[in-house]
């Protein structure tokens, strides 16, 4: 199942707590160059972890030469033994979820291990499907009328509109 | 080859803007050995490399970044930058420090601190790019607004992930209390960011594509993710209320800086307190591995302060707020915004207009002598006036661009009176009639005015468990009584060696302080360096780094009189609120406080015996 690394970016606090937790587990040294989530912050109020969207028709994968990149039970996956480093898939990608490992020169995304996830110190970084993203902004987005419309019936009466 | 130890880089970048010069210099391992990194390499290069023959605002003067082992691992509470010079504000040891992205982005770039010396006759940045150092032209950065310089460079560079510090108009204009940026960040006491001004240095950018390595990298993830989560109840405030909270805190142990420091308690509190505050928080924010999240972005929706803006910092919600009798959320919001993009220390500007509106409430000085500003308490327009006149040196900012203690030596009139600063340092949001500890910690706290340095918090905060850990129960009651001069000067000494020695790593104290003493410190430091560093030789450390400039201040000159107080803390009681009736003994504090220093009660001289156990004596020869 197609899954992503998903925060709302007026939950994600910008702490870099999930790179510094990449790093360290896929490259034992901290460097945000090697994180394969990049956080970005934009003025005030928008802070939002960067990392593969494991498209369904990936840009990555048809710009690919060597055909190196492919789509397994819906997540985006760079074989390094193919891969020669051009980096046209860093080109190819909308997001920038795609870069060049700093030693190597291979190209690397997102494997979705989900240890960046443990180390959200708001818990709000998760691993989810699409349908669960938007299964949840159905359910939030009447947050504010069920909190005043349940209060306005027990006080006697239903009352149009909220 | 690499360095000894883990968690630094191995070299130490200096620029000198006279000639052009850049050079690296291999680290030292017995800098490292003996002060470990951040404050601790700042102390030892401003004794070796300045002193009484050195002009703050002159080209000989250093002007010192600096992080630590642990900076850049991402460790929680570790992205601190330390900044270092001799001080145009006290004209003696000055520094300062912030968080964010620049400190781990230099160690990314690999430096583990850059000196800055000389002065350029142009105006210049830094770029640092890896082992690409270049001093560019930045004519047309110059005399813009720190946001606006910050995102300039990256845009101009096309590059989102290069770190910028610059400085405001105000560093360029040489306001003795200019501060330095970095994103939401300052660097704010000292003046440094006039220091930066006079040698034409706008800004600095890095960005850097190295590892930071640790000795222990199998080991070191799960003990960075204990490290946050073990502070987790201590944090847990900054998280909710940032600094707000302290609004209320303060209010109840009567320690605002209220009018001045006529009183330490304001009746309208509820206007500028956390829970007034919070109805415009709209979400947290943390800095690089932080697990406290203090920062917050508030809307402000409507009106004449209509914006988006960091939630200050206590010392600028005090600073902007009842200090001047302001009780008006929004416009702190704002006035705060602006003293930040102007680049200017918010204890300092707000402790100079405070003195500023005193003068004018007992005629001192009046309207002809401000050029037609009304200075009546809470004139919220005067106020933002001023902030633009002060980082300008325009009309009667030129007399306030000099800080209190000058500009009362200016205006002469008996207006030194309503000075309330330590070695010509504004005195932050600590009424020491209400706090004993803070009255010792702000008097001798080696940059002058400054609460930082020792973090009296454990009487601040009244909490009992941290005090029973730390020391033992045998301290209670009095160590939590802010009112008590019991076991204050202990507090305050214990405070500054352990303070100097955080310094060093370089931590957040906000972080550390109440979870972890040097054990906990000490294993972090060698979980990253290698090292097998004890609690006992970090204490060491830090009684040396403060010894050191603690001598550096008495080569400038400075003796037991500048670890004095205002009159107003010693001689008039606090008129109303928790501390009524209260004022601060400083003499004997000052006494006790000595002695446990090993310094004379005379003029607080550093023993010599004192300088032999912290091996200083050779460093610190005797005139």
């Amino acid at each position: 199942m197609r899954r992503v690394l998903y925060i709302d970016p007026l939950k994600c606090t910008g702490c870099r707590n999930c790179e510094a937790a990449c790093s360290w587990e896929k490259e034992g040294v901290m460097n945000p160059r090697k994180s394969r989530v990049k956080v970005v912050r934009r003025g005030r109020l928008i802070d939002e972890p960067v990392a593969c969207q494991n498209c369904s028709r990936p840009p990555c994968r048809d710009a690919c030469p060597k055909g190196a990149i492919s789509i397994e039970d819906g997540n985006v996956l760079i074989d390094s033994e193919l891969c020669i480093g051009c980096g046209l898939c860093v080109k190819a990608c909308p997001f920038g979820a795609v870069s060049l490992h700093p030693d190597t020169g291979m190209a690397v995304t997102c494997d979705l291990c989900g240890v960046c996830t443990e180390a959200c110190p708001v818990g709000e970084l998760k691993i989810v499907s699409f349908h669960e993203i938007g299964a949840g902004k159905r359910w939030h987005v009447l947050d504010y009328p069920v909190a005043h419309l349940e209060e306005r019936v027990m006080d006697g009466g239903v009352h149009n509109g909220f | 080859m690499a360095f000894k130890y883990k968690g630094y880089c191995g070299k130490i970048l200096r620029v000198d803007l006279s000639s052009g010069e850049i050079s690296t210099e291999p680290l030292s391992e017995q800098l490292v050995e003996n002060f470990i990194g951040g404050s601790g390499f700042i102390t030892k290069i401003l004794w070796d490399e300045t002193g009484p023959e050195t002009d703050p605002l002159g080209p000989d003067n250093r002007l010192i970044f600096a992080g630590g082992p642990i900076t850049g691992t991402g460790l929680p509470y570790a992205p601190r930058l330390q900044v270092g010079a001799k001080s145009p504000l006290t004209g003696a040891f000055g520094d300062s420090s912030m968080c964010g992205d620049w400190s781990p982005a230099l160690k990314f770039a690999g430096y583990d601190a850059v000196i800055i010396q000389g002065a350029s006759p142009e105006p210049v940045y830094l770029w640092i790019d890896d082992n690409c150092v270049e001093i560019r032209a930045a004519g047309d950065l110059w005399g813009k607004c720190n946001t606006e310089v910050q995102m300039e460079i990256k845009d101009r560079n096309h590059d989102y992930t290069i770190q910028v510090l610059s400085i405001g108009p105000a560093g360029e204009n040489l306001i003795k209390y200019a501060s330095i940026a970095h994103k939401s960040r300052m660097a704010g006491r000292c003046g440094l960011g006039a220091v930066m001004g006079s040698k034409k240095l706008k800004a600095i950018a890095v960005r850097g594509s190295q590892d930071v390595r640790v000795a222990h990298p199998r080991q070191f993830p799960g003990f960075r993710k204990k490290f946050g989560e073990k502070t987790a109840v201590h944090v847990a405030y900054l998280t909710q209320y940032g600094k707000s909270i302290l609004m209320d805190w303060m209010n109840a142990i009567a320690r605002h800086p209220v009018k001045n420091f006529q009183s330490g308690y304001t009746p309208l509190v509820d206007k500028v307190n956390a829970e007034e505050m919070l109805k415009y928080k709209v979400k947290n924010r943390g800095e690089p591995g932080c697990y406290g999240l203090c920062e917050k972005t508030v809307c402000v929706k409507t009106g004449a302060y209509k914006g988006l803006y960091k939630l200050p910092e206590f010392e600028c919600l005090s600073a902007f707020g009842p200090r001047l009798w302001i009780h008006d959320a929004e416009f702190i919001f704002h006035a705060s915004h602006l003293c930040d993009e102007l680049g200017m220390d918010a204890s300092s500007a707000g402790g100079t207009i405070s003195w500023a509106m005193e003068c004018f409430e007992k005629g001192i000085i009046n309207m002809e002598d401000t050029g037609g500003i009304d200075l009546s308490w809470g004139n919220r327009e005067s106020i933002l006036t001023l902030l633009k006149q002060m980082a300008g040196r325009e009309g009667f900012g030129r007399i306030l661009a000099e800080g209190s203690y000058r500009a009362a030596e200016l205006i002469g009139r008996g207006s030194d009176k309503y000075v309330m600063c330590v070695k010509k340092m504004e005195i932050g949001a600590q009424d020491p009639r209400a706090q004993k500890a803070m009255g010792l910690a702000n008097g001798v706290s080696t940059r002058g005015a400054d609460h930082c340095k020792s973090s009296a918090y454990f009487d601040e905060s009244g909490l009992e468990d941290p005090v029973i850990k730390r020391w033992g129960k045998e301290y209670l009651p009095e160590m939590i009584d802010p009112l008590s001069a019991k076991y204050k000067p202990f507090e305050v000494k214990d405070g500054e060696d352990y303070c100097a020695f955080v310094s060093t790593l370089v931590l957040c104290l906000n972080g550390v302080l109440f979870e972890y003493y040097y054990s906990g410190l000490v294993e972090a430091l060698n979980i990253v360096t290698g090292m097998t560093m004890t609690a006992d030789q970090a204490r060491i450390i830090g009684e040396r780094i403060v010894n050191l400039q603690r001598a550096y201040n008495i080569r400038e000159g400075l003796t037991r009189k500048d670890d004095g107080l205002p009159e107003r803390f010693t001689k008039t009681p606090a008129p109303e609120g928790a501390a009524k009736g209260h004022i601060v003994d400083m003499e004997s504090l000052l006494d006790e406080y000595y002695d446990l220093r090993g310094w004379d009660k005379a003029e607080g001289m550093i023993g010599v015996e004192k300088l032999k156990e912290l091996d200083l004596d050779e460093i610190v020869s005797r005139d």
